[in-house]
């Protein structure tokens, strides 16, 4: 009865806040970009086209120029030598030009256009014109018309790449202080209503409160306080040794992010990173050496993660989660001044055991929040929310300070990352081992593997849905798409693009599911569409070879992972308690943490080979068939029988 | 991009050259003038003159005395008497032979025979390890040092690929001149690199013992016969000497030359040199003398290094007679002589 009543308050005020925050923010964001953006094309367009014409004007001076100082030297025109390459090269530096001819009456005429260009389409170009004079020859310089819609379409991806890093970077902040300051003062508040109608009064205010209700709540406490010690008169005292606060999986958010965050200010340099560590002597080739490090990540995180889950068991959260920072800060500070590449595999390494055992020690601090199957759904996709937006912001942020400060630099600011991850760690309440857990402790983790890879249901979930979509990912996203959008001749920022377009769709897809929060059948079929999704964007390179089908392979990846990443991890929850009661959550996590780590490497050496024998476009198609077969196998998932959800009160 | 370049090596040589002329600060308070003895092989030419601006440039007194062979290198013995009895703070050579005549081998430096007690350096060496002066650039091993004047021959073939592709390359040997014989040495082993083939002619020794300088217009004639697309002049004396008949034959018969040295492009009828002025190499010559004198640094503890960047000079006559015109591209960053 007492629950019933405390419900609706609890949506409506939480409900409010969120939503108006989030409202209010990102239409603040959006029309403070969109005014931005707006203001900055309309005087782009205005500085920049006579700015263009302009530049070509000097161009065609200056190849005129050349000409006319060659003429004098005593070279006859039509003996020029060389001018093709003269002009090609122009052509190479001036991106804008679409061709470039140099007449003279009565003689030949020098002429360079760019692959495209034709000189019967006169309404694709801008033409400048210089007149032939004495000696000098005529020369007309044409500038491709779609050059300034580019550099606008440049700036627009720009734009909206520093928006989209600019709001979630806020929305990650705004939510830090919302929690602090509002949300966990009002369950705090709403926990010590509860106790005086149940007469539950032996808790107290283990930790200061901040913000506008730190006052009310002292105020409350001290109340309930001295109401304590008047029953305790009459009664046997009770100690107060409960906190009134029950952690929840928002609590962890900061952290997680931080320390995500550290790790993927990475992702944009590293590889660069590393080549230029490659010793160009060495028997090695370079292409080894430069995956050397990223090898060694991805097989240590992965055996990190089998060992993780027991490690967090053992030592306990927070001293886990101490420990991983210690380690990630180390190796990042290693890192940085490392010298040579197996300096790099070593500390990358190491970075790796910290970052499986860091990530093991959210994910146990989340599902231990989690008191219902509706919980764990939300609690899991704080989660994958928390990672996305660290993957997010980390990759231009890191490429903004690495190009401005240097690669060293932006390896010890992730230090620092990581070790203020510590800082929002330490000073969180630590949710209760559940007993099932707490059984189980003394567990083998590997016996606890067995067992998990015995059940069929549990196997199919990592082979056919957690491992595929790792495979894509490092196999499509980080290894194929960045070549081959290079030889699509695509800019750095626009190959950053692609990267963001992947990791937007995660995020919002994870919300809209979180929102909806559909029932466990509709999960694993959300489980099986994602699963199959991932994959068939891929068969789009068969048909097509442009930068836009690349683009639609990335979008059906995102979309196909933001259905299935977060449905995954509950239906493999589900599976655990129902059929494998005995075997603690956090050991199916660690499973799933090692089939991402192997799917890791599996679309990486795929990768690598299929593009070495078929090419990038080939490569993706395949791979992107895999990922589509195995992702058949997740249809099994559907005739399993479903758990009925228990409500909890 | 190439003009940009080679404006970084010209910009660089000057860096060199300014750096090392701010060590004329320490004469400020010198009285007396450095004595520098300089034997030459044909007068004071732009190596030389180069070596003498350096130290008016510089605000550095000193008295330098040339000795001129003048093509007669009989002279040196009466030279190395004198310079024996003058004891010059310095003494500067000039050319490998006139180097060599002076100072001796590293493994024959007889102090009877030879200077060897006065410091030295030499400039417009061609090859100084080669011809046995020093034992490394990096450490001469002996009580002399110098300067390198030829550009490696790498970078000459990569230049003279911009200017003209080529697949076979001519080569006129003096076999008594251990310069040239190091630099074929060098273009043999750069064959399959650049994908070309050496044809080599020897010239023949008259009666005396000595190269026959009649031969050189027949030999001319047998490469331009084998159809090469250039003749390789190399930096050796006697070629020097003979660069108007080399020169001149091989325009007649259509045959570009690629120079060394930018006399032959200059004096004679080379088509073009990648080749370092002789000026700058004799200001670089002065700046390490500068070290010896100055700053009281051995000979044995300077390396021998060239001057930074190269020059690109072409004879636009002989390209206009032979219609090989520069290629644009080189045209921007060459020299033009005519």
């Amino acid at each position: 009865m007492n629950v019933q009543t405390t419900q609706p308050l609890r949506r409506s005020v939480e409900s409010l806040l969120a939503r108006k925050s989030y409202i209010l923010f990102l239409v603040c964001s959006v029309c403070a970009v969109a005014l931005l953006t707006w203001l900055t094309l309309s005087h782009f367009e205005k500085i920049l086209l006579p700015q263009v014409l302009s530049k070509s004007n000097v161009i065609a001076s200056s190849v005129r120029s050349t000409v006319e100082d060659a003429v004098k030297l005593g070279i006859p025109y039509d003996s020029l030598v060389g001018m093709e390459d003269y002009l090609a090269d122009t052509l190479e530096e001036n991106p804008e030009i679409a061709y470039i001819k140099v007449q003279q009456d009565g003689a030949r005429e020098y002429a360079k256009l760019r692959a495209s260009y034709s000189l019967d389409h006169p309404e694709d170009v801008v033409l400048q014109q210089i007149e032939a004079k004495d000696n000098a020859p005529r020369v007309v310089v044409a500038v491709r018309a779609s050059y300034i819609q580019e550099k606008l379409q440049v700036i627009l991806g720009d734009a909206f790449v520093v928006s989209i890093v600019a709001m979630i970077a806020g929305l990650e902040i705004a939510l830090f202080f919302m929690v602090r300051w509002l949300m966990r003062p009002i369950d705090t508040w709403r926990a010590m209503i509860r106790g005086i109608e149940r007469g539950e009064l032996e808790r107290d205010l283990h930790q200061s409160e901040y913000g506008p209700f730190s006052e009310l709540l002292r105020l409350s406490n001290a109340k309930i306080a001295a109401l304590r010690e008047s029953f305790a008169q009459s009664s046997v005292a009770k100690q107060a040794t409960l906190a009134w606060y029950q952690p929840q999986a928002r609590d962890v958010r900061t952290a997680l992010f931080l320390f995500v965050f550290s790790e993927e200010l990475l992702r944009s340099f590293f590889t660069l990173y590393i080549k230029e560590m490659v010793d160009t002597s060495s028997r090695m080739s370079a292409e080894l050496a430069i995956s050397a490090p990223i090898m060694a990540y991805m097989l240590v995180a992965g055996v990190g993660t089998l060992f993780g889950g027991s490690l967090v068991e053992r030592l306990g959260l927070r001293r886990a989660f101490g420990l991983s920072v210690l380690i990630s800060t180390v190796s990042l500070c290693g890192l940085a001044v490392a010298h040579s590449v197996f300096e790099l595999v070593l500390w990358r390494s190491v970075s790796a055991f910290g970052y499986a055992v860091a990530t093991i020690a959210c994910q146990v601090y989340i599902a231990r929040t989690a008191f219902n199957e509706q919980g764990n759904m939300r609690a899991l996709s704080i989660f994958v929310a928390a990672v996305t937006a660290a993957c997010i912001c980390g990759a231009p942020v890191g490429a903004v300070i690495a190009d401005m400060l240097g690669k060293p630099v932006a390896l010890l600011f992730a230090a620092l990352m990581a070790l203020m991850s510590w800082l929002f760690f330490r000073k969180i309440v630590m949710p209760a081992v559940p007993a099932t857990d707490t059984l189980k402790q003394g567990a083998s983790g590997i016996s606890g593997f067995g067992a998990l890879l015995k059940n069929g249901n549990i196997l199919l979930s990592m082979v056919c849905g957690v491992l595929p979509g790792k495979l894509m990912m490092a196999g499509m996203l980080f290894y194929i798409t960045p070549l081959l959008l290079q030889k699509y001749e695509l800019s750095q920022a626009s190959i950053g693009q692609f990267f963001i377009l992947y990791y937007v769709l995660l995020a919002l897809g994870n919300a809209l599911i979180s929102r909806l929060n559909p029932g466990l059948h509709a999960k694993r079929r959300l489980v099986v569409a994602g699963a199959l999704l991932s994959g068939a964007g891929g068969l789009l390179m068969v048909w097509f070879n442009t930068p836009l089908a690349l683009a639609g392979v990335i979008l059906c990846f995102g979309l196909g992972q933001s259905m299935l990443l977060t449905p995954l991890m509950t239906v493999l929850l589900d599976i655990v308690s129902r059929e494998m009661p005995g075997v603690p959550s956090s050991r199916a996590l660690s499973l799933a943490r090692a089939f991402e780590r192997v799917g890791g490497i599996l679309g990486a050496v795929l990768a690598a080979l299929l593009s070495a024998s078929l090419g990038y476009r080939d490569a993706t198609a395949i791979l992107g068939l895999i990922v589509l077969i195995l992702g058949l196998g997740t249809v099994q998932l559907l005739r399993s029988p479903v758990k009925r959800a228990v409500i909890h009160a | 991009m190439r003009k940009n370049l080679f404006r970084l090596f010209v910009a660089l040589q000057w860096l060199l050259v300014a750096a090392s002329g701010s060590l004329s600060l320490a004469h400020a308070e010198q009285v007396k003038p450095y004595r520098i003895t300089m034997v030459v092989y044909r007068g004071c030419e732009q190596a030389c003159q180069g070596f003498k601006d350096y130290w008016a440039d510089h605000k550095i007194p000193v008295e330098i005395e040339i000795l001129d062979v003048n093509n007669d290198l009989k002279k040196i013995p009466g030279f190395i008497a004198k310079v024996k009895a003058t004891k010059p703070d310095l003494l500067v050579t000039w050319g490998t032979s006139v180097s060599l005549e002076m100072l001796g081998t590293i493994d024959e430096a007889n102090p009877s025979k030879y200077v060897t007690d006065i410091p030295a350096l030499f400039m417009i060496a061609s090859t100084p390890v080669g011809s046995g002066l020093v034992r490394s650039l990096a450490s001469p091993g002996r009580n002399a040092s110098g300067t390198l004047y030829i550009v490696p021959v790498d970078t000459q073939l990569n230049v003279a690929k911009l200017y003209m592709p080529f697949k076979r390359v001519g080569f006129i040997l003096n076999p008594l001149e251990n310069n040239s014989q190091v630099v074929l040495d060098e273009l043999r082993a750069a064959q399959k690199k650049y994908s070309f083939e050496l044809v080599e002619r020897v010239v023949p020794l008259n009666k005396a013992g000595k190269p026959d300088a009649a031969s050189l217009p027949s030999l001319v004639r047998e490469l331009a016969a084998e159809k090469v697309d250039y003749l390789y002049f190399a930096p050796d004396t006697f070629l020097l000497l003979n660069r108007n008949v080399i020169t001149q034959t091989a325009v007649s018969l259509d045959l570009p030359v690629l120079a060394t040295s930018e006399s032959v492009v200059q004096e004679a009828d080379a088509l073009f040199g990648v080749v370092n002025h002789y000026y700058t190499v004799g200001q670089l010559t002065a700046s390490k003398a500068e070290l010896i004198l100055a700053k009281h640094v051995s000979p044995k503890d300077i390396p021998i290094v060239a001057p930074p960047g190269f020059s690109l000079v072409v004879n636009m006559r002989v390209a206009a007679a032979l219609h090989h015109y520069p290629p644009i591209r080189v045209l921007k960053v060459a020299e033009i002589v005519h």
